[in-house]
């Protein structure tokens, strides 16, 4: 009697903790460019997720379940990307996911992720257009496109600086930021001598520096991803001719730039939703940096910074939530007001960022130092 | 009960779910409609509000801003301004993409988008604006809400668009909560109707159910419908009790009924068999008293007791006539009248009817006429008794009442009506001058007991039932009858009646419509109904008649026809009694005033009315005064058949044989001395009628006295001789075994089946004639007896073998030549009017005349003699016709034709054939004459007692009749010849047979007064 007791007693306590193991982890699905065009993005943000995944474990993970971050590589391709969001939603039944890089990327397996009603925090599109199709479970990490330049233009009207060509590849991301350099240009009342988009992939951009230069432009915008940035720099080199003022999206951000260029990286614009220096105000930045340089070896961009952020923005909504209800956590997420490493995160009602905002940094003397606004500087803007 | 409810189970569905689904739906229809009004008052007032907080929301973000730039200091500062100013236009951005509103922006007369980009001016914004109001546009097809804002000390205009589709999610909301209340309402709904099902048509289909299985409801539950159960049930209760009680009363009623019907039953067989007992009580003492009263009538009386026994047997026919009546009106109105369907011949029957009143009419001053039209078929099936009692009724109530002018009978086809291939619609009228009828009586007329004029009825005996009844023949026959009457003018009484067209003779015609074609005829009669009568059969038969009622224009006529055109007449009619001059004188004149004309060539006709003597004919053909005498009543056939006489025409063998059929049945000459039959009668006095009506026509009567002595006496005398008996006449009722069963033994027994048996009955009623023929009885004569009927219906049977055929016809030796009878006996016999002894004598005669014909016609030949030769042959053919020598008479007649028409195309050989046929033709004779003479026995040796008494008496009837040239002299010649020793007076006898046969009435009155005066004086010897 007391022999059959026990095994019944033992079979039910392997039962429950074995159940109690599966249940504590917690699956989090991601997808990225880890390879193709996007991959040192791509591969910055999978590590920035790593470190967000140890910290939570590190802490007792969410409601007390482990967290799993499940990573595949989408080669930077929209069609493979869908094809993994479905196959992680149906066949693997992930708890949560994380979105892609790029915006390009994001609007083509947003469709499934709405569908099945997964709240994503968009740490790689920025793209204003995303956040006019009525889409009810996305949060953006990154201000709107649009903004990217906002402070640029600024800093172009306090320098008197009035003559404007603004570029773009066709690629969203880059028409976006195009749209809202001229947008502000016309706001501050800039002349805008050309814009043009031209097709993404071209590397020889010399017909644009030189088009600049025949139109006496002072300051030129690139609006595109790293290439771009480093392909204009190199056709200015070309045409032997350089504007007061050069800036472009994504590229300078990253510290391939300068070496990349080497020399040529100097005094070059950009925008930036987060780099690190000792003067950063917002909580965890420090704490990012370093344990993230610590454990890869390298400083994290601002892709790193936005993909960490979006794992802690999403711990807190689920631990705010008390369960893994995916509605609730949208609920949570959309009247969320809290201080990240990047800032102040904030959602309007179309789930777009509008707390955050860009920083202005430029290549000075082989660094990259904060040169707007000028609260946070860490250099003054150096002009021709 | 059952149906009552079920029918209320369906209304309950009607009234009480269909009120609760069109109250549900005007409900939803209304809270539709109201609660559409609360939305869009809530959707305008938030919209409003929205528009108002926004606006005032984007004006604080203004003033925030430009005080922010005053407390820095910088507000003079450009760049400064342009930048403040862009940090506001970056938060009302933000501020309209939260709340889904787009805006713009117009600084300096510069449109800065504030949102997306937006298809229209400030412009156009500005017009459309109206202070105060909720403001709308349509951009692009959609429509947005907007509003106005001013920041004066920026020269700022703002407008804020809101799409009205961005309000679209709270009407669908509120439209999925309005469906959702709907589909929850449709529920309850559904819900109620179940419920209302369970509690109310459940149960009530289930009382019905147990209704319908003839159960009683025991329904429990709710307490509407268990109070209606309880009700039903206790209502199911009473009506079995009442009808528990209704089935008792049934009962009662039903075996009162049956006992009444079962008293109706026996009151009306009673009422029936005392009929049949009256009639045949009645019948049997009217027989004797007929019959006897008949026979002493025949006999020696003073004409005081023959006035009185006439009256006698006058009274006893009138009595007889109405218990008939009375009888038939009782079978009416039972309904047990039915048509008793056999062949006849119209004709003649129409002549036996006419003549029953040929004489009434002479009695009076009328003129008598009966047509049938050509059209009409002659041999019928149907019930002639009854179409003959119609017809009598009819005609008899004309004479009654018509004391002068005419009586027009006429049998016409009744065309509008359909006729099928055997059946016929034929109309009968009797048109009178009489009386006639008010218009207000005729409708009473046909009701029975119903006699118009009392004062009339006394003077014209009658029941009142004749017309009822003929109205009730007429309707049994399928068809009507109508009167047309008008009171002072006469009457006319017409009825049409359904009869099948006999096979028999379905293509007889008394003449062919061209037979006279291009023959003219002048009829002169006072009459102008005679006139108008003659010219409808002559018209039909082809003459072209012209009519006159006036002699002296006659005469005028004649003249004029004969001189103007010099076309004659081919025939001349005149009326014998005209007033003036008589017919005969004038066709003295005519023949004496135009000898020019063609007199010699034209007949000369006098029409009379027959007064049952043939006082003229003798005295008017005698002297070649006329050609022939038509007689009164006119009537088609005779007047058809005299002039075919006259006009020394031979009807087509088809008519004559079809003719002769017709009337043979009746006046076929049979040897009754020969014939032996046995009269079958319980009652004394009637046996001793027919005993002596029997043997005044030859026959030898045995009796029996009942149906068991008659089938021993038959069973005695077969066993020796099997055609002992010709036939048997069979009373019905009698003790010990009555004509029925004895009939229907005769019938079982195979040497006695063939025996013609005849009921004699006094039980008239149609019932009882049929019961005789379904026991096996050939015939059947109702008593009292009528002499004519017995002695007519024993003709037709005692010579009829057992398959039907004439033995007459096949002792005759009918040798055919050529497909014609060498000597048809039959046929002459006929035309002798079954005077036998006249054709055999005639027949001998013929052989006497003719033996050598051939031998004198080959002389004449040689003499070149053809007018002589044309007379014999004529005379020949005439003779060879009359005598129904066939063969002969159609070889003369081609001998004759090519004779007159042109002698030289007859050559030897028509000599020879003639000849040859002459030859045959006195061999066949001989040959029948030998074979009848075996076969009829030696009457003499049958009288073995001379009955000078009954001698006499018989010779004064022959000489009455012969006196009256009355036509029963025949049979009253041949009864006095039997009666007679033929020994003694076998040369008187002789002579007067000659002279009888010869129409030489005054020789023969002269040999019965020899014969007369030898009785007395041997009888007083």
């Amino acid at each position: 009697m007391f022999r059959n007791s026990l095994a019944a007693f033992t079979i039910v306590l392997f039962l429950f903790i074995s159940n109690f193991s599966y249940g504590e982890e917690m699956r989090f699905g991601i997808s990225l460019g880890l390879t193709g065009q996007y991959a040192p993005i791509g591969n910055m943000q999978k590590n920035a997720l790593r470190l967000w995944e140890e910290k939570v474990n590190r802490t007792g993970g969410i409601l007390g379940r482990k967290v799993k971050l499940i990573v595949y590589d989408d080669k930077s391709d929209p069609d493979t990307a869908k094809a993994i969001y479905r196959r992680m939603i149906v066949q693997e039944k992930m708890d949560f996911l994380f979105p892609p890089y790029s915006s390009g990327l994001t609007s083509a397996i947003l469709p499934i992720t709405e569908k099945y009603g997964y709240p994503m925090l968009l740490h790689g599109a920025a793209a204003d257009s995303i956040f006019r199709k009525g889409y009810r479970y996305i949060f953006g990490i990154f201000p709107p496109a649009t903004r990217y330049t906002l402070g640029f233009v600024e800093l172009l009207l306090t320098h008197r600086i009035k003559r404007i060509a603004i570029y773009s590849s066709d690629d969203p991301f880059g028409v976006n930021i195009a749209n809202g350099a001229v947008r502000w240009s016309k706001r501050l009342g800039l002349s805008i001598v050309s814009r043009k988009t031209f097709k993404k992939g071209t590397r020889d951009l010399t017909f644009l520096a030189r088009e600049c230069r025949n139109l006496k432009a002072e300051a030129v915008v690139m609006c595109g991803h790293f290439d771009e940035s480093v392909d204009m720099r190199i056709a200015f080199k070309k045409t032997g001719w350089y504007p007061r003022a050069y800036w472009a999206s994504a590229g300078p951000v990253l510290n391939k730039y300068k070496t990349t260029l080497g020399v040529l990286s100097e005094n070059t614009f950009s925008s930036t939703q987060w780099t690190y220096h000792d003067k950063l105000p917002f909580p965890g930045s420090k704490d990012f940096y370093y344990s993230f340089k610590g454990k890869y070896g390298t400083e994290p961009s601002y892709h790193a910074a936005t993909a960490y952020t979006a794992g802690d923005i999403l711990t807190v909504a689920i631990r705010k939530a008390g369960n893994t209800n995916r509605d609730r956590i949208r609920k949570i997420l959309s009247s969320m007001d809290r201080m990240t490493l990047l800032g102040r995160f904030g959602v309007d009602r179309t789930g777009m960022q509008i707390r955050y905002f860009h920083l202005i940094i430029q290549w000075i003397d082989g660094k990259k130092h904060v040169v707007w606004p000028k609260e946070l500087s860490t250099a003054k803007p150096r002009l021709k | 009960m059952t149906g009552k409810l079920f029918r209320f189970t369906r209304y309950l569905a009607f009234r009480i779910i269909f009120p609760i689904v069109i109250t549900w739906v005007v409900l939803g229809l209304a809270m539709n409609y109201y609660v559409n009004g609360l939305v869009y008052d809530f959707i305008s007032m938030s919209i409003e509000e929205d528009m108002t907080w926004l606006s005032r929301e984007v004006q604080n973000i203004c003033n925030s801003s430009l005080d922010t730039m005053i407390k820095s200091g910088k507000s003079g500062d450009e760049i400064n301004t342009k930048i403040i100013q862009n940090r506001a236009m970056l938060e009302i951005e933000d501020l309209l993409r939260h709340y889904y509103a787009d805006g713009m922006l117009t600084d300096m007369n510069k449109d800065l988008l504030l949102t997306t980009e937006l298809p229209v001016t400030s412009d156009e914004l500005y017009s459309a604006y109206m202070p105060e109001q909720l403001n709308s546009i349509i951009i692009n097809e959609k429509m947005y809400y907007f509003s106005y804002v001013s920041f004066d000390p920026w020269n700022w205009s703002i407008y804020i668009l809101k799409p009205a589709g961005s309000y679209d999610r709270i009407k669908d909301e509120l439209q999925n909560v309005y469906l959702i209340i709907a589909a929850l309402l449709l529920l309850a709904m559904a819900v109620i109707i179940y419920l209302i099902y369970l509690a109310v048509s459940l149960p009530i289909k289930n009382i019905i159910f147990d209704l319908r299985d003839g159960k009683k409801p025991e329904y429990t539950g709710a307490y509407e419908i268990e109070f209606l159960s309880k009700s039903i049930h206790e209502m199911m209760d009473s009506l079995e009790s009442l009808n528990r009680d209704l089935e008792k009363r049934v009962e009662i009623r039903t075996r009162e009924l049956a006992d009444a019907k079962e008293l109706a039953e026996d009151a009306t067989k009673a009422k029936s068999q005392f009929l049949a007992r009256m009639s045949h009580e009645i019948r049997t003492p009217m027989n004797a008293i007929i019959g006897l009263t008949n026979i002493v009538l025949k006999g020696q009386l003073l004409e005081e007791q023959r006035n009185q026994l006439t009256k006698v047997v006058s009274s006893s026919m009138h009595l007889l006539e109405i218990i008939n009546d009375i009888l038939d009106f009782s079978r009416v109105e039972s309904g047990k009248t039915e048509l008793m369907i056999h062949q006849f011949s119209l004709r003649d029957l129409m002549d036996r009817i006419i003549s029953m009143f040929r004489l009434k009419a002479i009695d009076g001053e009328i003129e008598f006429f009966y047509i049938i039209d050509s059209d009409v078929p002659i041999n019928l099936k149907g019930d002639s008794t009854k179409l003959g009692q119609i017809l009598i009724n009819l005609i008899g109530n004309a004479v009654k009442f018509t004391e002068q002018g005419f009586i027009i009978v006429k049998v016409f086809l009744k065309k509008e009506l359909e006729q099928q291939n055997d059946e016929v619609w034929l109309g009968f009228s009797v048109k009178d001058s009489g009386v006639g009828i008010a218009e207000d009586k005729q409708d009473e007329l046909f009701e029975p007991f119903t006699q118009l004029d009392n004062s009339m009825s006394r003077r014209h005996e009658g029941t009142g039932l004749g017309l009822s009844i003929t109205r009730s023949f007429v309707n049994l026959m399928g068809g009507e009858i109508e009167l047309k009457s008008r009171v002072g003018e006469g009457s006319e009484f017409t009825f049409h009646a359904r009869f099948q067209i006999s096979d028999w003779n379905r293509d007889y015609v008394i003449f062919r419509a061209d037979e006279f074609s291009g023959k003219r005829v002048l009829v002169i009669d006072d009459s102008s109904i005679s006139c108008e009568i003659f010219r409808e059969i002559l018209e039909s038969m082809g003459f072209t008649v012209i009519t006159e009622t006036d002699p002296i224009s006659a005469l005028s006529d004649y003249a004029t026809e004969t001189v103007g055109s010099g076309i004659a007449f081919d025939l001349v009619i005149a009326d014998w009694n005209m007033p003036g001059i008589n017919g005969f004188e004038l066709i003295n004149r005519i023949r004496s005033e135009y000898p020019s004309g063609n007199n010699d060539s034209a007949f000369f006709v006098i029409t009379t009315i027959y007064d049952g003597s043939e006082k003229f004919r003798d005295e008017l053909i005698k002297d070649n005064a006329v050609h022939g005498i038509i007689y009164k009543p006119l009537n088609s056939f005779e007047v058809a058949n005299s002039i075919h006489r006259i006009f020394g025409r031979e009807k087509s063998k088809k008519e004559i044989i079809v003719r002769d059929d017709n009337t043979s049945r009746n006046k076929k000459f049979y040897d009754y001395g020969r014939s032996r039959i046995l009269l079958v009668e319980d009652n004394e006095i009637n046996r001793d009628v027919a005993v002596i009506i029997l043997e005044s026509y030859g026959f030898q009567v045995e009796v029996a006295f009942n149906g068991e002595d008659a089938i021993k006496k038959i069973r005695e005398a077969l066993s020796e001789d099997e055609s002992y008996y010709k036939a048997v006449l069979m009373d019905i009722q009698m003790p010990v075994m009555d004509g029925y069963e004895a009939t229907r033994i005769i019938r079982n027994d195979r040497t006695m089946n063939h025996l013609k048996v005849i009921a004699m009955t006094a039980n008239a009623l149609d019932e009882d004639k049929r019961k005789c023929l379904e026991s096996g009885m050939n015939d059947y004569v109702s008593k009292p007896i009528d002499e004519n009927e017995l002695i007519s219906k024993l003709a037709r049977y005692i010579n009829i073998d057992n398959e039907g055929n004439d033995v007459v016809a096949e002792q005759s030796v009918q040798r055919k030549v050529n497909g014609n009878l060498l000597l048809n006996s039959e046929k002459a016999l006929i035309l002798f009017n079954g005077n036998s002894s006249l054709y055999y004598s005639i027949l001998e005669k013929f052989i006497s005349q003719n033996g050598s014909f051939y031998e004198n016609l080959l002389n004449l030949k040689n003499n070149v003699a053809y007018d002589k030769m044309a007379l014999e042959v004529h005379s020949l053919k005439g003779a060879s016709g009359n005598i129904g020598a066939e063969k002969l008479f159609n070889t003369v007649t081609s001998f004759e034709s090519k004779l007159l028409n042109n002698r030289d195309n007859l050559n030897d050989d028509d000599y020879r054939g003639l000849g040859e046929v002459i030859e045959n033709t006195v061999a066949e004779i001989n040959r029948f004459q030998f074979s009848r003479k075996e076969e009829i026995p030696d009457t003499k040796s049958e009288f073995k007692e001379l009955d000078y008494g009954r001698m006499l008496e018989h010779l004064s009837e022959l000489e009455v009749y012969l006196k009256s040239n009355d036509s029963r002299v025949v049979k009253s010649f041949i009864s006095f010849k039997k009666s007679v020793n033929a020994v003694l007076f076998q040369e008187e006898v002789e002579k007067m047979e000659e002279y009888i046969y010869n129409l030489d009435t005054e020789k023969a009155l002269g040999v019965v007064s020899r014969i007369k005066n030898d009785l007395e004086v041997k009888r007083q010897g």
